[in-house]
């Protein structure tokens, strides 16, 4: 079911000369509950100033925004409070708090006059600190916390808002790829189990392709792109974020790379499919080709990681014994 | 077990409060016999009649005013610490209670003499005095305020209400340059700071007004809380950050006011007893906080009344004695920020 739909919006600013500044225009977009979506984009590109504009706290320049059929202007702040949840990487002055009582302000828009919590409010609030893995922390102090466990206070106090949107800014920032990976496969099972719709931007590609359901990019030129992860991956559209001809987005990998101009080509033969991704990933650093055309005078052949043998120009050969001498060689000979 | 250690300190704080009270009771310049104040609090004869006067128009206004400044104080500390974002604001070095005393000092050096003379000042002239300390007050939240909305370092915005304090401090002399030299006595007098200056039939407006503050502030708990987590979250929670920001800042401004305008400007109460309470209940959380704030802030007032009241010959400024209890603290707080939670 689409929650959220946007339709030829604009976003950007609004300067001090009533100049408008546009960040990126025309975003047709929806988001559907049980879904994480991922919003990449090149840093400048409009990602905060877009997960601002749909959380309603800054004006967009044209367009409209819906939430279940109704313009966000005519919501109101408590109601958009019941509909939509935020976690930012700010840091708080909620050190002084425990996790329990973070959590628990999370509950501030459903609880009265004195925010005063009752059971099922208590139980909302368990429910949250342990579907985020904190619920062992909750009597500490938030000063207390790793970044990794902030992170996941602050997902369980966005959890116990109970709001069916989740929009997360940067929530991989400042944590180690641990801490990266249990974020992203909480997202991920708070949208499949949960039926919550999760909006998150990110910088780290290669683990939003492996856990978000569709992609949301900002390309270089401010259009927005939207897709499914796999089909976007396929198009190419992953290597339109950075407006750099050296920088490709390499499909089989899943990573971004460098658009190498190489200078020596070879032709690698490997069957062990974990030897050869590594040893093509130390031709490739060092600018020598390894494609697997026969016409190539210079030949590797990796039968293990200790027995490679090369063959340049058709007649000198080589038994080495690591990649590491392999790379030696290759770089020495044709220096 | 948090609970009970909290229920605990409430309790402690309020004997160590009672204390005071029985001992600012006590002590003072002409020495009253226990059972004679038990006597005159219970409406019975004693054998002089000085005594009783001594207890009901000078010791027992003093010990009020003093309990509710402190309150009054320490709550418009809090919120300012809370609003700011920042734990080492506070009404006297944010200039609030400078620019009330600028406004007192509009007020009581224009009018002069008419007002002036010691203990003499009539209701009409104190709504004047009280109306000048608000204008004041409120004028310094203001400046603060939109410096705050672009100011984003909490180092700064305190660099700027010192330097608010400055400004407004060289206005005060300047007036005092200008003024009658009776005018300016009796601004000196009311400089210094002091608890003794408002007479038992004032009592009942000073109480009231700054018991509606007090109460309005306990009201605000909820947003209090929200607001911990910084502008963008509250607004999220579903709270009107613009609104509840401007409601606390009248409450602090009124605070300030009322305390500024009937003792002088006191320092060093605002600033300080936030952190005691903090330390004391070890949360930042303003349900238990905000109450434990107000009896701290009762308590440490008292306790200053009660050391300025000791010598014999006169009793010392508050203005001199708040410091002495208040700097330790800080450079306390400050030492040890790192390993202090609400700072983290």
């Amino acid at each position: 079911m689409e929650i959220l739909k946007t339709s030829a919006l604009d976003i950007g600013y609004h300067n001090s000369n009533k100049n408008t500044y546009l960040v990126a225009g025309n975003i047709n977009v929806s988001i559907k509950n049980g879904e994480v979506i991922c919003l990449l984009g090149a840093n400048g590109k409009g990602k905060s100033t877009l997960l601002r504009t749909l959380a309603g706290t800054q004006q967009p320049i044209a367009g409209s925004i819906k939430i279940n059929g109704n313009d966000i202007d005519k919501i109101s702040k408590r109601e958009l409070a019941n509909i939509l949840s935020l976690v930012y990487t700010d840091r708080t002055q909620a050190g002084g708090l425990t996790v329990k009582e973070l959590v628990e302000l999370g509950r501030h828009p459903h609880t009265g006059f004195l925010g005063r919590l009752n059971e099922n409010d208590h139980k909302i609030v368990e429910k949250a600190m342990a579907d985020t893995g904190i619920a062992h922390k909750a009597n500490n102090f938030i000063a207390e916390l790793s970044d990794g466990e902030r992170q996941k206070a602050m997902i369980a106090r966005a959890l116990a808002q109970e709001t069916p949107i989740i929009f997360l800014d940067e929530p991989t920032a400042f944590l180690d790829i641990a801490s990266k990976i249990d974020t992203m496969r909480l997202l991920h099972d708070l949208a499949q189990n949960n039926n919550k719709a999760i909006l998150l931007s990110s910088h780290d590609v290669s683990q939003a392709i492996l856990m978000a359901d569709r992609l949301w990019i900002i390309d270089k030129s401010g259009t927005l792109i939207s897709g499914y992860t796999e089909d976007l991956i396929i198009n190419g559209s992953l290597s339109t974020i950075f407006d750099s001809e050296k920088i490709i987005f390499d499909c089989k990998n899943g990573i971004f790379k460098t658009n190498d101009n190489y200078k020596i080509h070879t032709n690698l033969i490997c069957k062990d499919s974990i030897l050869r991704h590594w040893t093509e990933n130390a031709l490739r650093r060092s600018a020598i080709e390894p494609n697997n055309d026969s016409n190539n005078d210079t030949s590797i052949v990796v039968n293990s990681h200790n027995d490679i043998l090369l063959t340049i120009s058709g007649d000198k050969t080589f038994t080495l014994n690591s990649i590491e001498e392999l790379i030696l060689k290759l770089k020495n000979y044709y220096q | 077990m948090s609970k009970h250690r909290n229920r605990i300190i409430f309790i402690l704080l309020i004997v160590v409060l009672l204390i005071l009270v029985a001992s600012n009771m006590i002590f003072g310049a002409v020495d009253i016999p226990a059972s004679a104040i038990f006597d005159i609090l219970c409406g019975n004869e004693v054998e002089r009649p000085t005594w009783s006067v001594i207890i009901l128009e000078s010791r027992i206004p003093m010990i009020i005013t003093a309990a509710l400044s402190g309150c009054a104080l320490s709550v418009a500390g809090l919120l300012l610490q809370t609003v700011f974002n920042n734990p080492l604001a506070g009404p006297s070095i944010l200039g609030v209670s400078t620019g009330a005393s600028l406004g007192v000092a509009i007020i009581m050096l224009s009018l002069g003499t008419s007002l002036g003379s010691t203990f003499g000042i009539s209701t009409g002239g104190f709504i004047s005095i009280l109306a000048g300390a608000f204008i004041g007050a409120f004028a310094v939240l203001a400046i603060l305020l939109i410096f705050s909305s672009f100011l984003k370092s909490t180092t700064m915005l305190l660099i700027v209400g010192i330097l608010v304090s400055y400004i407004t401090s060289s206005a005060i002399s300047l007036l005092n340059f200008f003024s009658t030299q009776e005018g300016v006595h009796s601004y000196v007098i009311w400089g210094l700071g002091s608890f003794s200056g408002v007479a038992a039939n004032q009592i009942p407006l000073f109480a009231f007004t700054v018991a509606i503050a007090l109460l309005w502030a306990l009201a605000m708990t909820k947003p209090l809380n929200a607001l911990l987590l910084g502008a963008r979250y509250a607004s999220n929670l579903g709270v009107n950050v613009k609104s509840v920001r401007n409601k606390l800042l009248i409450i602090t401004g009124l605070l300030t006011a009322i305390v500024t305008a009937y003792c002088g400007p006191i320092g060093f109460i605002g600033l300080v007893v936030p952190h005691i309470a903090r330390l004391l209940l070890n949360t930042s959380n303003h349900n238990t906080l905000l109450p434990a704030t107000i009896l701290c802030g009762a308590v440490v007032a008292l306790l200053c009344t009660l050391i300025s009241i000791l010598p014999d010959n006169g009793i010392l400024p508050i203005n001199a004695i708040t410091p002495i209890i208040g700097v330790p603290i800080i450079l306390y707080i400050i030492l040890n920020r790192r390993k202090i939670h609400y700072f983290n």
